[in-house]
């Protein structure tokens, strides 16, 4: 049985995460996104109450499930669809993940990592487990179908419709019957009694087996006739009743009891573990068929339960989302689109940007500090993980390809030192990169080669970025390194001089006359100086002068 | 009556034991073990002693193209896996203290006793066997089974067992008591459960497996049982007290011997699938001692097990040649080398195929090894003390017709007094005629040795090794050069570089 919520084809299994998933997580901040997805928002009259801790698990799918893009639009509907059946049946999407981790829970209760050839248990005992497994099994199964049975007509999804549907059909009622039959006839071997109406009883065993001879003189070939167990009232064995009905007993001709001695007791004991040990063997198919599929509901119910909590969050914070639409490789669009960790953590609501690049490879983007470049860059990178994972993207509109082989390549604050060793590092990250490009590859620099001259920086960023762009890889970069961007830029003006299309887009970071920010960005020409004098001359020179 | 052994020519009265050490320097205890994993038993017996004549190890040479050129093996297997069923009877029958079990174990017994004897017979019959080995066995055979006794134990086992197989009993258990009944059960429920794991093939054990006795509610049972069929028990009991030891020796020692051939075949085609040669060497004494194609057999069976191969070295010992001086680098397989030589020469010796594609061997009385030592703690003696502990009785043992093997002597002693003692050890030997091989670092030991030959294990141009052997004597090469050259040192480079 497969959950299939993840992929309509397969299940989640070993995954090909982004070469790059450690940078991408570190330098997009998705560790906080990742943590926010497992905190539930709990509301009272309509007003957000609290924010639950988060949910371990939930934060684990999230970070596995997000660092393994999806590589068709076909895909990524498939999860689309999902979570927008999960907002509209909240209660669903739920109860699945409690279902799921309830009985995984009981299941590890019961022994599920101990339960082993090794484990120190007498054979009985472990036998007994597996009589508790298989009816924990039974019985989580059993309240999962009347659950899906309810949804069936409200979801809308292929996902969750499906998984409607492959349920009834891989695990028929009449299958259930049976096994359920099969689980009260075995019961004596678990209960010893139970409480029938007001009466106490016991149950007991009533076992026919048929066997032949051995050449050894030993009996073999054991086949079960017929097993039940029976209810029956308790009495004091050492009653009159007793007695008199143990007298009788031992009248029947042929026949020996199993009572009379410690071993014909032990031999006893025996006889029931081999025949309901054979009968549990039966249930092995039952037990393999479902054995992953309860791991697998956790884990994918887990992620979409994160993608309910981080829409909770989007409204909390009133932020819009869409579903993002997937389109040429060459075209990004997007209308106030947000850098959603940023407003997560700093409690927020950021300046949205809004573009329209059409045929453009290779972006630049410029302009002064602290004009919201790098927040700029991260909301694109950001977007781009959580649509290619099938989530909603934080902007009224969202348009990209897929880019599959995802790359970072950002100048970290404690390396921006001019320092050859840096540089030696900057290098072989990009190294690192160009051997593990893709056929669909974006990389998203930030800062890079700052840790050199100006000059070498320039030259180095130039020779990898256009060589990159020839090969066909799309580039988002941030830079300082102005002689690269206006070189670049030269190049790109002569191109559409003569008609053609450069391919290229400049981007730069709006700032007022006055020298203040608006953290928006605009297509304009690279220009020479970065306005860092401004950001100088209003914390050093003004903090002078106060 | 005529001895009749599968292994053995004659009753072997003094065997010549082989020494573990000798077993552990060839790694032939890993090539062994292999054998025995994959025939299911020890079969390290089998390898305690060397035939003692070139006729002794002919008679299992010829054993072995027997069963291999007529496929024999499958029925030799069949029959002695039903021989082997009859040996563990007996064991349970001599741990059984009851005598209704023991009798019933005792006529069980003979009943696979007389399948296997038939099984063989029936195998063997009619076929005109060029191995004085099977030509033994198989005329004895017609005889024996044609005889009255096994006749007449034959059908007597055989209408016991038709009797016994036929009974059925159901068992129901209620009301804390087991009640026998004797008539088939059809087994209702199974139909049921069979419907819940289709496909599923499972085993309703037995509740009284646990003691391996008749006992408890288990013997009581079968005590009913007596009672119903007192004609049944009383016939096995009369077997059992008037027919002891029904079953011939020679056959006994048959079903013995038999896997030793079974066992190495086993090996053979296991290891065959993944591309080992084996070849029954000829024994010509005219001719010369060669091997093509020969490898490590234990260095085979570990690389193939990780799904590696090994390299293999053609090899011949000229008119008036008796020794090799291996010399060559380190790791170039010079050890790997004198272990295969010593493979060949000990399965050879055993009668058995050797690792290699074609073959011919000479008769060696004795084959010695002697390969390096580790400082004995026990002792307290040093490497070379060990060494030359180890050394001295088995120059003193060999003789003409020994085969020696020598592995990296005296090699914590300084190379002049190394060189010496090396040049003496050599001399002893091949003044006493014998064969062998010395591996060395000391290509010097060659001089003054005119029966001796010089071989080296060879690198390829860019110096890494190729594991072949040559016949060559090691030039002098500066090992050092190469890393120099791989990290770009030369002074050429450097010039290059800095320029």
């Amino acid at each position: 049985m497969k959950a299939l919520l993840l992929y309509p084809d397969r299940e989640w299994t070993r995954p090909e995460m982004y070469f790059d998933e450690k940078n991408i997580t570190r330098d997009l901040g998705l560790n906080l996104l990742y943590s926010v997805a497992g905190k539930k928002v709990l509301y009272e009259n309509g007003q957000v109450r609290k924010v639950s801790d988060a949910d371990g698990f939930i934060t684990d799918v999230m970070h596995k499930v997000m660092m393994t893009p999806l590589g068709t639009e076909g895909e990524i509907r498939y999860r689309q669809h999902v979570i927008a059946d999960c907002i509209e049946n909240e209660a669903l999407i739920r109860s699945l993940y409690e279902l799921s981790e309830n009985m995984l829970l009981e299941w590890e209760k019961l022994g599920r990592y101990v339960n082993g050839r090794n484990a120190g248990r007498d054979n009985a005992s472990k036998l007994i487990t597996r009589v508790y497994e298989f009816r924990l099994f039974l019985g989580t199964l059993g309240s999962l179908r009347a659950l899906l049975n309810e949804y069936r007509d409200k979801v809308q999804s292929e996902g969750l419709g499906s998984l409607c549907d492959r349920f009834t059909e891989e695990f028929p009622t009449e299958w259930e019957a049976e096994l359920s039959e099969l689980s009260s006839r075995i019961a004596f071997y678990v209960d010893d009694d139970a409480t029938d109406d007001t009466r106490a009883t016991i149950r007991v065993p009533r076992i026919v087996l048929g066997c032949g001879l051995g050449s050894d003189l030993r009996f073999q070939d054991f086949r079960l006739e017929s097993i039940e167990t029976i209810n029956r009232k308790y009495r004091n064995p050492k009653g009159t009743i007793s007695r008199i009905q143990g007298y009788l007993d031992s009248l029947t001709p042929d026949s020996v009891s199993c009572d009379a001695t410690p071993q014909a007791r032990k031999q006893t004991a025996a006889l029931e573990y081999a025949v309901v040990k054979y009968i549990m063997s039966y249930t092995e198919p039952f037990l393999q068929a479902f054995e992953n599929f309860f791991d697998a509901l956790h884990f994918q119910t887990a992620f979409y339960v994160g993608a309910v909590n981080l829409i909770h969050h989007i409204h909390r914070f009133e932020l819009d989302y869409c579903y993002p639409d997937v389109g040429t490789q060459d075209g990004l669009s997007f209308d106030n689109l947000k850098e959603f960790v940023m407003c997560l953590g700093q409690r927020i609501t950021a300046v949205g940007n809004s573009c329209e690049m059409k045929h453009k490879m290779l972006i630049i983007v410029t302009g002064a500090n602290q004009g919201g470049k790098s927040t700029f860059l991260r909301s694109i990178g950001i977007a781009q993980v959580m649509m290619q994972c099938g989530l909603m993207v934080v902007a009224e509109r969202y348009e990209s390809g897929i880019f599959p082989s995802l790359f970072m390549h950002f100048t970290r604050r404690e390396d921006s030192q001019m320092n050859s060793g840096r540089l030696d590092e900057e290098l072989r990250r990009m190294d690192q990169i160009i051997r593990n490009l893709g056929p669909d590859s974006l990389i998203l620099l930030n800062e890079s080669f700052a840790t050199t001259t100006e000059k070498d920086g320039s030259e180095i960023c130039y020779d990898i970025i256009r060589a990159l762009t020839e090969a066909g890889v799309k580039i988002l970069s941030v830079t300082h390194l102005l002689s690269f961007a206006q070189k670049i830029y030269a190049e790109a003006s002569a191109r559409e001089q003569e008609g053609a299309d450069s391919g290229v887009a400049f981007l730069s970071a709006e700032r007022k006359e006055d020298g203040s920010r608006t953290y928006k960005m605009i297509q304009s020409v690279p220009e020479l100086t970065s306005f860092g004098l401004d950001l100088y001359e209003k914390i050093i020179e003004e903090g002078n002068n106060r | 009556m005529e001895y009749i052994s599968i292994l053995d020519l004659e009753p072997v009265n003094s065997k010549e034991f082989i020494s573990t050490e000798f077993v552990a320097d060839l790694n032939l205890n890993r090539i062994i073990d292999r054998i025995s994993k994959l025939w299911g038993r020890d079969v390290k017996h089998f390898y305690g002693y060397f035939p003692q004549s070139p006729e002794a190890v002919q008679y299992r040479r010829d054993v072995y193209w027997e069963i291999e050129s007529r496929n024999l093996s499958d029925m030799l297997e069949r029959a002695w896996e039903t021989y082997d069923g009859c040996l563990r009877l007996a064991q349970v029958r001599e741990r059984s203290g009851q005598p209704m079990r023991q009798a019933m174990l005792y006529v069980s017994e003979l009943a696979l006793y007389c399948d296997a004897v038939q099984m063989l017979h029936e195998g063997l019959t009619g076929k005109p066997f060029a191995s004085e080995g099977f030509r033994r066995i198989s005329e004895a055979l017609d005889t024996y089974v044609a005889g009255e006794s096994f006749q007449s134990l034959s059908q007597q086992t055989a209408w016991i067992r038709e009797h016994m197989a036929g009974t059925r009993f159901t068992l129901t258990y209620e009301n804390k008591r087991i009640v026998l009944t004797e008539k088939e059960c059809p087994a209702t429920y199974e139909s049921t459960l069979s419907r819940l794991g289709s496909g599923h093939r499972t085993v309703l054990e037995s509740p009284f497996s646990e003691s391996d006795e008749l006992e408890g509610l288990e013997l009581e049972l079968m005590e009913i049982f007596r009672k119903k069929q007192p004609d049944l028990f009383r016939r096995i009991g009369v077997m059992f007290k008037e027919q002891k030891n029904m079953q011939e020796e020679w056959i006994a020692l048959f079903f013995q011997e038999i896997p030793f051939y079974l066992s190495f075949m086993r090996l053979e085609q296991t290891l065959a699938q993944k591309g080992a040669a084996f070849v029954l060497p000829t024994e010509q004494e005219e001719e010369i001692i060669r091997g093509d194609g020969l490898y490590d057999l234990a260095l085979f069976i570990a690389n193939a097990d990780r799904g590696g191969s090994v390299v293999s070295n053609d090899f011949y010992y000229d008119k008036d040649e008796l020794f090799y001086v291996l010399t060559g680098p380190n790791q170039g397989g010079k050890t790997t080398f004198a272990r295969s030589l010593g493979q060949f020469i000990f399965f050879g010796k055993m009668g058995l195929k050797v690792p290699a594609k074609t073959a011919n061997i000479h008769f060696f009385t004795h084959l010695l090894t002697h390969f390096s030592v580790e400082e004995s703690v026990e002792t307290g003696r040093g490497k070379l003390m060990e060494e030359l502990v180890r050394l001295a009785p088995m120059m003193k043992g060999a003789g003409r017709n020994s085969f020696v093997i020598i592995n990296e002597l005296f090699t914590t002693a300084a190379n002049y007094d190394a060189c010496i003692m090396g040049k003496k050890v050599l001399k002893h030997f091949v003044d006493r005629e014998c064969h062998g091989i010395y591996v060395t670092h000391l290509s010097e030991l060659l001089e003054a040795q005119d029966r001796a030959v010089g071989l080296c294990a060879r690198l390829d141009d860019k110096g890494v090794q190729t594991f072949k052997i040559e016949r060559a004597v090691m030039e002098y090469t500066n090992c050092a050069a190469n890393q120099v050259k791989k990290y770009g040192l030369t002074y050429e480079k450097l010039k290059e570089r800095l320029g």
